[in-house]
């Protein structure tokens, strides 16, 4: 319902002859195909992307696949879970000791769709402009790779440190230094960035003020730094950080959620109520942006819930136009004049 | 300035006055479609990302940051005060140059310059302008500082990722930052493909928060549909509450290091090719194991068997042998392991390139590749004011005797002694 709202659906089985012929017909008109087959299948149907551009120049291809359409692992059979495992990121997600995880909602085929969606813009946008249109060929692997950070902030520790950073649980690993993020708290979890950030001093106030900052009250906390000193700091060792973090903790855990976003608010803390998923629902930030937005479905007899736009266009801003469509439910409208009777009792439909 | 090889944006210019990682990469992504991209920095406050790991033995301990480098790759790079009157004058010949600004300040900063959308605008009505923040440009909360970590807990993902007895996890990385600039990207394109056909260009909000959030849109479906709230629960792939399928995880297998093989056996013909090889066919006689959902009933106990056998064996063999049968497995490939992929190599994803004070950067390709415009690196990322004199006079069409008195006064800056 999510992944294909606003979309319209036809059923055809390409796999015969009229299926794939009526198929051609539409991608004649059509700006953008995106496909998601093994590289090769679609050719074994006599559906070969090269011919349909010729026939439309501006065409714009996409095929979303594992890990290209060429090399050695053309053919491999690829899933987000594996998606993720080649690209690098499954490797980082979970805990030190414990197997590597994966996210309940499926990141890799996140990555892959959003990379397919950057290259198609740019070869549609391309293909406006010149009339020419082209193959678009988008590797998940790739993609998981670009949300390592960026183009190669994270190969660099082998390249350059001769290290292989590793998954560590609820902590940042930059390497050289490990950094908590995430606390438990009295009623779940917050994340704290960068401990030794600007807010640390007046962190640093508020744990003594409940008589807890323990060592931290001695000043020259207030300079810390675990990065390369900056002039007026000092840096501390891993040691020393993980010391400090434990203090943070023990007092994080006297308040809730709630109690330490105020003092958030108050004293402009870096520090961030970890929410479930549908605690946004509720986000007063969230709401005066008119984030979410219901679609109403007459199967269910309700509305749905979405994630509004992810970017917020002021000229051209993103609409959700449907609800997702049920199987084949507008096959019969955007076949019209095919002599659709006898095509479906081909089993092409 | 520009490399030969045919790109979509070789015309397209782009002002890139943020910093760290989600605005940079943004303007990352477009250099390397072939946009020529101008990165604005402060020599005085540095760039975050300037002293961010992992380091480069080589070069002036400023420019010493692969990260820095990997959020900057392909640009051109100046120094220019934005509060020195002739350093303003700069910006805004260099935003008439532009066709694409971005930015990453707090809200309302860019005011104080007369940089703000409005104000940009009204010089130049075709001007895309994309302003990168945490929670966006309007709300109650638009102006809480921050970085897209604290987005990784608030959005919610770090609750789906985990195992169910642990705390929330993957904040290995800074998540967000490199997700959400492809959201950036690919509207800032279709802002471009509007203004193509409009003449008219427009203001691109992006909030962190709302992009991540968008990336977890079944379970917000979930829990307004059904009342579920999705939790972290290690490696299961489920639908409606229960496993979807199983096997479906990750398993040890043999190594000094630590290494993992994942396998997602989604059919019949897949479990039985796994139980073969493994050389375990009797599992397929198991009633435990009969149907897909009695393996999903008993996944705990099958996930422990595989792990068994899996242990002794090379991950690297076993992942070829399987994959041959038709199964989807894949290693939990580290960073050594990436570096050394067949199939990476094969895509040329690794472009070693030019780096001012290092010699030679490794940089990457973006995975989305155009037949006809293909992604490119157009060069390394620039060391700290390296192209001051380049832009000032290719780019700005500056006088030697002008460029020489804009750095005098401070307007172009040099870091330090240099």
């Amino acid at each position: 319902m999510v992944l294909n709202a606003g979309k319209r659906s036809l059923t055809l089985n390409l796999e015969r002859e009229a299926g794939a012929r009526i198929f051609k017909r539409l991608v004649t008109e059509a700006d953008l195909v995106i496909e998601s087959f093994q590289p090769g299948y679609l050719n074994k149907l006599g559906i070969d992307h090269e011919e349909l551009r010729r026939d439309n120049p501006r065409l714009v291809w996409v095929s979303v696949t594992g890990f290209g359409q060429d090399g050695p692992y053309r053919d491999y059979k690829w899933s987000d879970l594996i998606g993720l495992a080649m690209g690098g990121m499954l490797y980082l997600w979970g805990e030190p000791e414990r197997a590597p995880t994966r996210a309940l909602a499926s990141q890799a085929y996140y990555h892959a769709s959003l990379g397919a969606a950057v290259g198609g813009m740019t070869a549609l946008y391309h293909a406006r402009r010149t009339g020419r249109g082209q193959h678009v060929d988008v590797s998940m692997q790739e993609m998981v790779m670009f949300t390592l950070a960026g183009f190669g902030g994270i190969t660099g520790y082998w390249t350059l440190e001769d290290r292989n950073i590793t998954r560590a649980g609820p902590a940042i690993n930059l390497g050289a230094m490990v950094s908590r993020v995430i606390y438990p708290c009295e009623d779940g979890h917050v994340a704290v960035s960068t401990l030794f950030g600007p807010h640390f001093p007046r962190l640093i106030e508020l744990m003594k003020r409940d008589g807890a900052a323990e060592f931290l009250a001695d000043d020259k906390w207030k300079s810390a730094t675990r990065f390369t000193p900056m002039p007026g700091q000092w840096q501390c060792t891993q040691e020393e950080a993980d010391a400090a973090e434990g203090v943070l903790e023990r007092w994080l855990q006297r308040y809730t959620r709630a109690e330490i976003m105020q003092m958030v608010r108050e004293h402009e803390l870096m520090i961030f109520a970890v929410q479930t998923v549908p605690e946004n629902l509720e986000s007063e930030q969230l709401k005066s942006r008119n984030y979410f937005r219901r679609i109403p479905h007459e199967t269910l007899g309700r509305s749905v819930a979405f994630p509004g736009p992810p970017v917020a266009l002021s000229k051209t801003p993103w609409r959700v136009l449907r609800r997702a469509p049920k199987l084949g439910e507008h096959t019969e409208k955007l076949l019209n004049g095919n002599s659709l009777g006898g095509l479906s009792g081909e089993g092409v439909i | 300035l520009n490399s030969h090889q045919p790109t979509a944006l070789a015309h397209i210019n782009v002002l890139d006055l943020s910093w760290v990682a989600a605005g940079p990469l943004v303007g990352a992504i477009f250099a390397q479609y072939g946009a020529t991209v101008v990165k604005v920095e402060s020599a005085v406050r540095l760039d975050v990302a300037r002293s961010s790991p992992p380091m480069a033995k080589a070069g002036r301990a400023i420019d010493r940051s692969a990260y820095f480098a990997a959020m900057n790759l392909g640009k051109l790079g100046v120094a220019v005060d934005l509060n020195n009157e002739r350093g303003l004058e700069v910006i805004n010949r260099l935003v008439d140059w532009a066709d694409i600004v971005i930015e990453g300040f707090t809200p309302g900063t860019l005011a104080r310059w007369g940089l703000d959308y409005e104000s940009l605008s009204a010089r130049k009505p075709a001007i895309i302008l994309i302003s990168m923040t945490l929670q966006g440009q309007t709300g109650p909360s638009a102006t809480v500082p921050g970085y897209g970590l604290q987005v990784h807990g608030m959005s919610g993902v770090g609750t789906l990722i985990g195992w169910p007895d642990g705390p929330p996890t993957g904040v290995t990385l800074a998540y967000p930052d490199y997700v959400v600039p492809m959201f950036a990207a690919f509207t800032g394109i279709a802002a471009l493909d509007h203004r193509e056909r409009t003449g008219e260009g427009q203001h691109i909000d992006v909030s962190q928060m709302e992009a991540l959030i968008n990336v977890t849109g079944t379970a917000i479906a979930d829990y307004d549909v059904n009342g579920r709230t999705q939790l972290r629960d290690g490696n299961r792939l489920m639908a409606g509450g229960r496993p979807r399928f199983a096997p479906h995880g990750v398993y040890p297998v043999r190594g000094a290091r630590d290494r993992w093989l994942a396998i997602a056996a989604t059919s019949e013909d897949e479990w039985r090719a796994l139980c073969l090889l493994l050389t375990r066919l009797e599992w397929t006689f198991d009633a435990r194991f009969w149907t897909n959902e009695d393996r999903c009933n008993h996944d705990t106990e099958l996930d422990e068997l595989i792990a068994e056998r899996t242990r002794d064996r090379h991950g690297h063999e076993l992942m070829l042998s399987l994959q041959r049968l038709g199964v989807p497995v894949g290693l939990a490939l580290d960073q050594e392991d990436l570096l050394r992929d067949w199939q990476l190599q094969h895509r040329g994803h690794f472009v070693p390139v030019a780096h001012a004070e290092w010699g030679e950067q490794l940089g990457e390709l973006f995975g989305a590749r155009l037949s006809e415009t293909p992604p490119v690196v157009q060069r390394g990322a620039p060391a700290l004011a390296q192209h001051n004199e380049l832009v000032a006079r290719e780019i700005l069409g500056y006088s030697q005797e002008e460029f020489d008195s804009l750095l005098a006064d401070g307007a172009f800056e040099l870091y330090g002694a240099d």
